[in-house]
């Protein structure tokens, strides 16, 4: 038979044990009997079965959450009036939370999430204050990811993989749409995506860089020097424009319409080099959306290049 | 030696070191011209100086060769000697006006002024086009450096040396600082400002020139004649006076010049560093003290050194470009440094 003081002391023990055991294992403890264990760049994070709270700690993961039906809390960055119909209405009014790459760390812990989603490389001491303001802090970097890691590493993370098959499903289908409706003008021609990249320089963008990425998913063909370059990006000096003479069409970003051309793009077509070639004097030439950061935005590119083929095709 | 004797010899000496001043003068030149033949000449395409024999024979407009050098290295080579020149005379005007070899044309606050209208044009007023914005950044140069006047010239003894330049550095730390706040809460006028703010030869347009060329005429015409008050304001402030000259006319008119040449050429090319302050040394170096001779020698000197600057900057990091504000400050500090330990600068 137990004695009283030994009840005592027994129970005592036990609620000091639950006690502590409750404090000190707050992030891994709590979150583990609910959650589940994702990989990320810092290593494997618990997270919640389906994260309803996600904020975004940089500019470019607010639209792959959006893409698997979630509205985030908050978002970092600015301009997103400006993302195009998929995202404008429904990213316009989250509360900002930081610049572009940084948060602020007490505006952002003041949206209460249940999930911190950055997307792009992050220091120690960052994520520290992150996992601060929630454990479940998720860290992977879109840079070395395709967007169809994207979004299934996103939609892992999110407990909405169901949603993020659907979406590549959707993504694959409309390539294979466009692959076959335009196989012919496809075929015909050449294509080179380029952009300025200062007031004396201009890119050509290659297979490596997402945009070009989903172009070729769709069937293009590459001109040199894109075809052959190894970086997602090659740097010319304006005066070699000329490089771009093999291309037959030329494609250039454009601004938040998605039809005229960006304004900071004016360097590289103002150029008087611009106008001697090919593709442009027999208007070969067109704006489309540039900065894909997701499947949603990739799809937004596949549309608009399914009526610049259809106008590419009535040019002949 | 008798009074006599000396004034003979000064008699026969004068008119040798005048050819001698006037042979490094064509000399100058002749340095000035080499690097406008460079600056046509060199780039990511290297071109040959028959072609552009060849453009100013019978100019081309469907010739890549010949746009290259006609629609982008002979502007941006006509805005590194105007720009230049300007920037040298007004070095000039302001070390000798000043009586500070280390003033350049940033003490006025030109620099600084400029760059507040600018950045006031582009968040305020939405001007996205430099041949709009490039106006806000002459008006602000132009009253930044009017204001330093006003201000320097306050009190019983008007505008002297150590007052203009202290107004100068107080007004440029107030100015920076309104800068400052307006671009740290506007990231759109950041992204138009930073180009400019380093400074740069390319993708200027002519057309600005032209409209700054009225500026820069009375600017250069102005500074150009006041070599010989240069050299008397050089003697100080009573000698000037009871030699007859008007301090405050000859105050005045040396400051039309350098806020006219600061203003045009930090409006058309941006804030250039050293140009202004390095080349008057390197002129009073070979010419000596005489104003008269540092005034067109720092107006050849001047873009000689802008477009040599130009030139490394399209060559030193392929397939990019260096903007020349970087490389005038690179290569200007160690200039600077070497000029004033190899031989004591000479009086202003």
């Amino acid at each position: 038979m137990v004695s009283r003081r030994g009840f005592l002391a027994g129970t005592t023990g036990a609620a000091a044990i639950a006690f502590l055991a409750a404090c000190g294992g707050d992030d891994q403890g709590g979150a583990a009997a609910a959650g589940r264990a994702v990989e990320t760049d810092k290593g494997p994070v618990t997270v919640p079965d389906k994260a309803t709270k996600v904020a975004c700690a940089d500019f470019f993961g607010a639209f792959a959450v959006v893409d698997l039906g979630l509205v985030p809390v908050a978002v970092c960055g600015s301009h997103y009036e400006d993302t195009g119909p998929r995202y404008e209405t429904t990213l316009a009014e989250v509360p900002l939370v930081g610049d572009f790459t940084t948060p602020d760390p007490e505006k952002l812990a003041g949206t209460d999430p249940d999930l911190i989603l950055r997307t792009i490389d992050t220091d120690d001491a960052l994520y520290e204050q992150l996992r601060g303001i929630t454990p479940a802090t998720v860290v992977i970097s879109f840079q070395q990811l395709s967007l169809t890691e994207v979004a299934t590493r996103v939609g892992d993370v999110l407990g909405r993989r169901k949603e993020a098959d659907a979406l590549l499903a959707e993504y694959e289908a409309a390539c294979e749409d466009i692959r076959t409706r335009h196989a012919d003008v496809l075929g015909r021609y050449t294509f080179t995506f380029a952009q300025a990249a200062s007031d004396t320089t201009f890119w050509t963008l290659g297979e490596k860089w997402t945009d070009t990425k989903v172009l070729v998913d769709c069937g293009v063909t590459l001109a040199e020097p894109s075809a052959s370059q190894a970086e997602p990006t090659e740097e010319f000096s304006l005066e070699r424009i000329s490089v771009l003479a093999d291309s037959g069409v030329l494609l250039i970003p454009s601004g938040p319409d998605g039809v005229t051309e960006a304004p900071d793009n004016k360097p590289l077509t103002s150029n008087a080099l611009w106008g001697q070639l090919p593709a442009v004097t027999q208007g070969r030439v067109w704006p489309v959306l540039s900065g894909a950061a997701s499947l949603g935005t990739a799809l937004e590119l596949v549309e608009r290049f399914d009526t610049v083929l259809t106008e590419l095709a009535t040019k002949d | 030696m008798t009074t006599r004797a000396v004034g003979e010899q000064r008699t026969r000496t004068r008119p040798a070191r005048r050819a001698a001043l006037g042979a490094g003068l064509l000399g100058a030149l002749a340095v000035l011209a080499l690097f406008v033949v460079l600056s046509v000449c060199v780039g990511s395409v290297s071109l040959s100086p028959s072609v552009l024999l060849d453009v100013l024979a019978h100019y081309d407009p469907t010739n890549g060769d010949h746009l290259i050098i006609g629609t982008m290295r002979v502007p941006r080579t006509v805005v590194g000697l105007v720009a230049g020149a300007a920037l040298g005379l007004s070095g000039a005007v302001m070390q000798g006006l000043a009586r500070n070899p280390l003033a350049d044309p940033g003490i006025l606050g030109v620099n600084a002024g400029a760059s507040l209208t600018m950045v006031l044009g582009i968040s305020a007023f939405g001007v996205t086009a430099f041949s709009g914005y490039v106006w806000f950044g002459f008006a602000g140069a132009a009253a930044a450096g009017l204001l330093v006047h006003r201000i320097g010239s306050f009190g019983r003894d008007g505008a002297t040396p150590v007052k203009l330049a202290l107004a100068g550095a107080a007004t440029s730390a107030a100015l920076g600082s309104l800068t400052t706040a307006i671009l740290l809460t506007d990231t759109e006028a950041f992204d138009e400002f930073r180009f400019w703010q380093v400074g740069s030869l390319a993708n200027r347009e002519l057309a600005v020139v032209a409209q700054a060329l009225p500026f820069l005429a009375v600017g250069a015409a102005a500074a150009l004649v006041c070599g010989r008050l240069l050299n008397i304001l050089s003697l100080g402030g009573d000698v000037a006076r009871s030699l007859g000259v008007n301090l405050a006319v000859a105050q005045g008119i040396a400051a039309l010049a350098v806020v006219a040449l600061c203003g045009a050429a930090t409006a058309i090319a941006g804030p250039i560093a050293f140009v202004g302050l390095a080349v008057p040394h390197a002129a009073r170096v070979l010419t000596g003290p005489d104003h008269r001779w540092i005034l067109p020698y720092s107006m050849v000197l001047a873009p000689a050194l802008l477009l040599a600057a130009d030139v490394l900057g399209r060559v030193v990091a392929p397939p990019g470009e260096v903007q020349v504000g970087v490389v005038t400050a690179v290569v200007g500090a160690p200039v600077l440094v070497s000029l004033v330990r190899r031989r004591k600068v000479a009086a202003v």
